[in-house]
């Protein structure tokens, strides 16, 4: 019965060692209040080669039609991989985009992609920048013809993926795991979280305020969610983008945009899916003084948002401990520098 | 024992190929006006169309590849997705693993990508996005594309386009096929592009370029024209 019994520990702490390994492998670290990824980790696991050949082609402007543009050139580590002091992103050709570029980190738990939804999986992702006219203006399989004529890529695929002709499926999983090694878990909340650190009264007193308001769309500890919502802006009457609509085409969803994440929200202005708010405060005053009572209006929104103008200064004092410096000072993350 | 082994090397390859001789195998291919085979790019008189209809690109995907005696399914093909496009003649001839003692009188096979695999990542092979047969800016492959050009489409330099697919509800463009067939080793599979065309109403079907009511009408339509040479 005791050696049963001994077994049956071996069998348990062997389950657990293996499960413990895959929530916490040296590439992949996170804390454990976090949920289980979307990304399917285990059939896709991560490697150190793949996920620095990802950066090499995350920085590299062979993505665009000229090569002038890459990835990095609207998704700057320095802000958190968003494009700071631009509402709108431009591509090649100085052509002017319709949406605000968004931060990249966290993304093995997001299930959709763009401010619509449009991109069903982070695996295609990469197509959409490549192939907009206004973007990269490019298509995979030219990418992949540059890829294959080029002086050192062919050499580096081959070490990675052990398959002599670089193939579209190669750059797009290169590319997803760069962007899954994007984690941002070192805010001041986190800290608090763990123990080792404590909010100040006013953070404190934003917290409240944040989850009386903010945590049902916005919901800890990623700060977003995989749903779209009607916020209450104004229609943008030059962009005229309906958001979710313009994927689904069904009334219900008109107006809806992705839940964005509130971390790093200092690195990441301007705000909102076309950067209409460069500022915190103009945010919360929209949320406050400005919503437009749509008919498909947020749930959470519906009974109006009363801060003061203390509220105000707390909630954005707690906001302001989701900045994570760490991940934007983060050496890791930064151009490597492909051409020696 | 030297000499036997030589001969037992020699035996290898032609079991090997006596293998792969007794295997079935699918081959697609289109008929256009009743007896030509098609060639991309060729301006063709069709009955249905006197002015002439060229076809310029056509793909498709076929998947899930079954074989059935009466209701029972009897074998299914190794590899799920084959890309069928008529620019590449290899692509066009399907070599299965399936011994032709294979008793069975139906084949079963899905046009198009099922929606676990639409939403499940990227994929090599003949579902690597470099084909062209990916949307990019709405996710989900293009299930058909069938692009050419003929005088009854009234619309910019005559053209049609049909790029159909889509995997959500309600504009699910997937088509499960059964073909009754004759047990045999090569099975001919012809996509009559005289009958699609003839019962196509032009003014209305003419340019379709993501998931809607017109991409699952169409692909619908598509599905009826596929019929098995005896």
């Amino acid at each position: 019965m005791i050696n049963k019994l001994k077994v049956m520990i071996i069998v348990i702490m062997t389950f657990c060692c293996v499960g413990f390994s895959y929530l916490s492998s040296e590439l992949f670290e996170y804390p454990s209040y976090f949920p289980k990824p979307v990304y399917d980790l285990v059939s896709k696991p991560l490697s150190k080669e793949k996920i620095e050949l990802g950066k090499k082609i995350f920085y590299d402007p062979l993505l665009s039609a000229d090569n002038s543009i890459s990835c990095a050139s609207c998704h700057s580590s320095y802000n958190a991989f968003a494009h700071t002091d631009h509402d709108l992103s431009h591509g090649i050709n100085d052509q002017i985009g319709t949406r605000n570029a968004p931060p990249l980190f966290n993304l093995a738990w997001q299930s959709s992609f763009m401010w619509d939804g449009a991109i069903n999986h982070l695996d295609f992702q990469p197509l959409a920048p490549i192939s907009s006219p206004l973007e990269m203006g490019s298509n995979i399989g030219a990418v992949v013809n540059k890829l294959n004529q080029h002086q050192y890529y062919p050499k580096l695929f081959y070490e990675t993926f052990k398959d002599s002709v670089i193939t579209g499926e190669q750059v797009l999983l290169a590319l997803s795991q760069f962007q899954i090694s994007l984690l941002s878990i070192d805010s001041k909340y986190d800290a608090v979280r763990q123990g080792v650190d404590v909010f100040s009264e006013q953070e404190k007193k934003g917290y409240h305020l944040f989850l009386q308001h903010c945590n049902s769309c916005h919901r800890e500890p990623l700060f977003f969610e995989n749903k779209y919502e009607n916020n209450g802006l104004k229609v943008d009457t030059f962009l005229n983008d309906f958001g979710r609509w313009n994927i689904t085409k069904v009334s219900r969803d008109s107006l809806k945009f992705k839940i964005p994440s509130l971390r790093n929200l200092s690195y990441t202005k301007p705000y909102m899916h076309d950067g209409r708010f460069n500022s915190l405060n103009k945010v919360l005053n929209h949320y406050s003084n400005e919503v437009v009572l749509y008919n498909n209006l947020a749930p959470s929104l519906k009974k109006g948002i009363t801060l003061s103008a203390e509220d105000k200064v707390d909630l954005i004092a707690f906001l302001l401990t989701l900045n994570d410096q760490k991940f934007t000072l983060n050496k890791k993350h930064k151009n490597p520098n492909i051409y020696p | 024992m030297a000499k036997f082994l030589l001969s037992f090397l020699l035996i290898i390859p032609i079991f090997n190929g006596f293998a792969q001789d007794h295997s079935i195998r699918l081959n697609f291919n289109t008929l256009v006006n009743s007896n030509d085979t098609l060639e991309l790019k060729k301006k063709y008189q069709l009955e249905s169309i006197q002015d002439g209809l060229q076809v310029d690109i056509f793909k498709f995907y076929i998947s899930d590849i079954k074989f059935l005696l009466d209701e029972t399914i009897v074998a299914s093909v190794h590899k799920k997705h084959f890309l069928i496009n008529f620019e590449d003649v290899n692509s066009k001839r399907i070599k299965t693993k399936i011994s032709d003692t294979l008793k069975f009188n139906k084949i079963k096979f899905n046009i198009g990508i099922d929606s676990t695999t639409n939403i499940s990542g990227v994929y090599g092979q003949d579902l690597d996005p470099t084909h062209g047969m990916y949307w990019t800016w709405n996710s989900g492959y293009i299930n058909c594309k069938l692009e050419g050009s003929s005088k009854v489409f009234k619309t910019r330099k005559n053209r049609y386009t049909f790029h159909l697919g889509g995997y959500k509800s309600p504009f699910i463009s997937m088509q499960t096929i059964t073909l009754e067939v004759i047990q045999r080793k090569e099975i001919k599979i012809l996509i009559d592009l005289d009958d699609f065309f003839s019962d196509l109403d032009p003014t209305k079907y003419h340019t379709i370029l993501s998931p809607n009511k017109k991409a699952v009408a169409v692909s619908k339509h598509f599905s009826t024209v596929f019929y098995v040479v005896e």
